[in-house]
């Protein structure tokens, strides 16, 4: 039945024309499209437009300046050691953003699931920075680093690890991951969130199937519990990775870069590029390669979006 | 750790877990060290805030001060105030206007369905990988041809465009689990697209609306680098943007410092600590960023 009346309406449809179904259409069309105008002019076309000017000589003001293909690109990877440091600096903080609230966020998750007492206190703690501001942030953790009235260098001396104590964020050395151990406080929280929702989506009986089964406890997470919490791991992940190529907030507050050149992350060097040297062709250049590489980690993020297997 | 997740997990019936007493301790222990670790930076802040600038560099950070000062906070609130207000003019069309139209493209994209709505919905869902960042460069010349940079429409503008991946996202999912026969029934009865909209999805979807308002809310009162780029002077910036300022500026002012941040905190703590589950119910059910 259904192949002979697939081709009957198929037919139909063709022989009303398309303007009917536009017609009968229309609402939805009409809905979606103040969504689709904003997204196609406030993102969509400025990263193409960033993807042209990066080929062209730009001050980031006037008209485009003169066209040089490649040689942005070339001048980034083969001749500016700045840039260099900037995305190895941007590598380094996705490994520490992963990382840190992978783990801590995994562990407290596991703790808070043990039916605890006073879970909503101890999930408001660790929840709690996700809801300030990466500005107010960096205040907070510019004066935790503070090495003469800052709580970290307080109480290294007070335990007596004086000789621990120093100016952490005047270290070139430590000012980034200083300043990336504030932005994964932040962010312990969100991936707590994500992990704890997905522990209680395990349904018990399996895990009574398993111990049944005469599964251990060492067993029962490593072979039951952590592969079904692939899909909190690949959100937790994606995400940490693809907004660590476009991390900014934190460094500017807490550094703006410094010192010299050692805490530059990709978009620092992007917005100084464009908004303090005029090189807006070599900030596009910039931006089209934080783009590229945020498009891996989002990619494995979105996949897992649409496909839906994150169902809490 | 390992021990102590499984109990829930092996579902032991009560006599049984007693003798775990000293693990049900080790667990407690490591909540509660690993909670005031968390909440030490912020607790060092609220302390700092209410001492004058001599007891700030005379005391530790973790003693309470001797003599409890709101100057700080009077000398902040009266420096930041324009810039708060900004915050507010810009947060609240922001917020409603990336809802509202968000929850239009997502009852179109879920329920209506249309030739290439699966594809429009790839793209717009998609478009969450494009770092910021990645637009600035042209974004600022851009917005400046157009006559809103710098001003409150465009950084609207701005925040409206940037939330409607999410939103779309978040929204379409739930309106989507709608059962059909509600929708079908209101049909029958001669409910046009948009009736069908304001009478059946909107009122079934009151709970994720909610979370969608609040998160927005945070994340744009939040915002430090689009409004960095955009509105930067003090007659449009947001209450972040002007506390950025602080940092060269009063860089030795400690308590004047974190008055002022705490302030310019306050309002999403505010909608934090009442809609907490609000903010679950949002990360959970489309994970969203961070």
């Amino acid at each position: 039945m259904s192949a002979t009346a697939s081709v009957a309406s198929q037919r139909r449809r063709t022989a009303f024309g398309a303007w009917s179904s536009v017609t009968r259409r229309l609402p939805a069309y009409l809905l979606v499209l103040p969504t689709v105008l904003l997204i196609a002019t406030f993102v969509w076309y400025p990263l193409l437009r960033a993807g042209q000017v990066s080929l062209y000589q730009w001050d980031g003001v006037g008209a485009l300046g003169k066209f040089v293909g490649a040689s942005n690109y070339q001048h980034l990877f083969l001749e500016d050691p700045i840039f260099r440091n900037a995305l190895r600096n941007t590598l380094l903080w996705a490994a520490m953003y992963t990382a840190i609230p992978t783990v801590i966020g995994l562990a407290v998750a596991l703790l808070v699931d043990s039916e605890v007492r006073g879970e909503a206190l101890f999930k408001g703690a660790i929840f709690l920075p996700w809801a300030i501001s990466p500005v107010v942030v960096g205040f907070i953790w510019t004066q935790m680093y503070n090495p003469s009235s800052g709580l970290i260098d307080g109480v290294l001396r007070g335990i007596g690890l004086g000789g621990l104590a120093r100016a952490w964020l005047a270290d070139g050395s430590l000012a980034l991951p200083a300043i990336n151990v504030a932005a994964s406080w932040v962010r312990t929280g969100f991936a707590m969130i994500v992990f704890l929702a997905a522990l209680r989506g395990i349904p018990s009986d399996l895990i009574e199937a398993a111990r049944i089964d005469g599964a251990g406890l060492r067993q029962g997470i490593w072979y039951i519990v952590l592969p079904l919490l692939r899909p909190a791991f690949t959100v937790v992940i994606g995400t940490s990775l693809m907004l660590s190529m476009g991390a900014f907030d934190e460094v500017w507050v807490m550094t703006k870069g410094g010192p010299g050149f050692s805490s530059y992350l990709l978009a620092v060097y992007l917005y100084i590029s464009t908004f303090q040297t005029h090189q807006a062709g070599v900030g596009a250049a910039i931006g089209v390669v934080m783009f590229l590489l945020a498009a891996v980690g989002g990619f494995l993020y979105v996949r897992q979006m649409i496909r839906g297997e994150v169902t809490y | 750790m390992v021990a102590v997740a499984t109990q829930r997990l092996s579902a032991l019936p009560r006599a049984v877990r007693r003798p775990l007493r000293p693990t049900r301790f080790i667990l407690y222990l490591g909540l509660v060290v690993i909670s005031v670790l968390w909440l030490a930076p912020i607790g060092s802040q609220v302390i700092t805030a209410f001492k004058s600038q001599a007891e700030g560099f005379a005391t530790q950070a973790w003693q309470l001060p001797a003599r409890p000062t709101l100057e700080n906070f009077d000398r902040a609130w009266t420096k930041i105030q324009p810039q708060f207000i900004n915050t507010f003019i810009i947060t609240i069309p922001s917020t409603l206007l990336s809802v509202g139209i968000g929850a239009l493209a997502a009852y179109s994209i879920s329920r209506l369905r249309f030739v290439g709505s699966e594809l429009l919905y790839l793209a717009i869902v998609g478009s969450f990988v494009i770092p910021f960042a990645s637009i600035v460069p042209t974004l600022v010349n851009m917005l400046d041809q157009l006559g809103l940079y710098d001003t409150f429409a465009g950084i609207i503008l701005i925040h409206t465009a940037h939330g409607q991946m999410l939103m779309v996202f978040l929204l379409a999912r739930l309106f989507k689990s709608i059962p059909d026969e509600v929708v079908d029934a209101a049909r029958v009865d001669g409910c046009s697209a948009l009736g069908m909209l304001w009478r059946i999805i909107v009122p079934l979807s009151t709970p994720a609306l909610a979370a969608g308002v609040i998160l927005q809310f945070t994340w744009i009162w939040n915002d430090f680098f689009k409004a960095l780029i955009i509105v930067p002077t003090t007659a449009s910036a947001p209450v972040t943007v002007a506390l950025q300022g602080f940092t060269g500026q009063y860089a030795t002012e400690i308590g004047y410092r974190s008055a002022a941040s705490l302030i310019a905190a306050l309002p999403s703590l505010v909608v934090f600590v009442l809609f907490q589950r609000f903010f679950i119910r949002g990360i959970t059910s489309g994970a969203l960023k961070g």
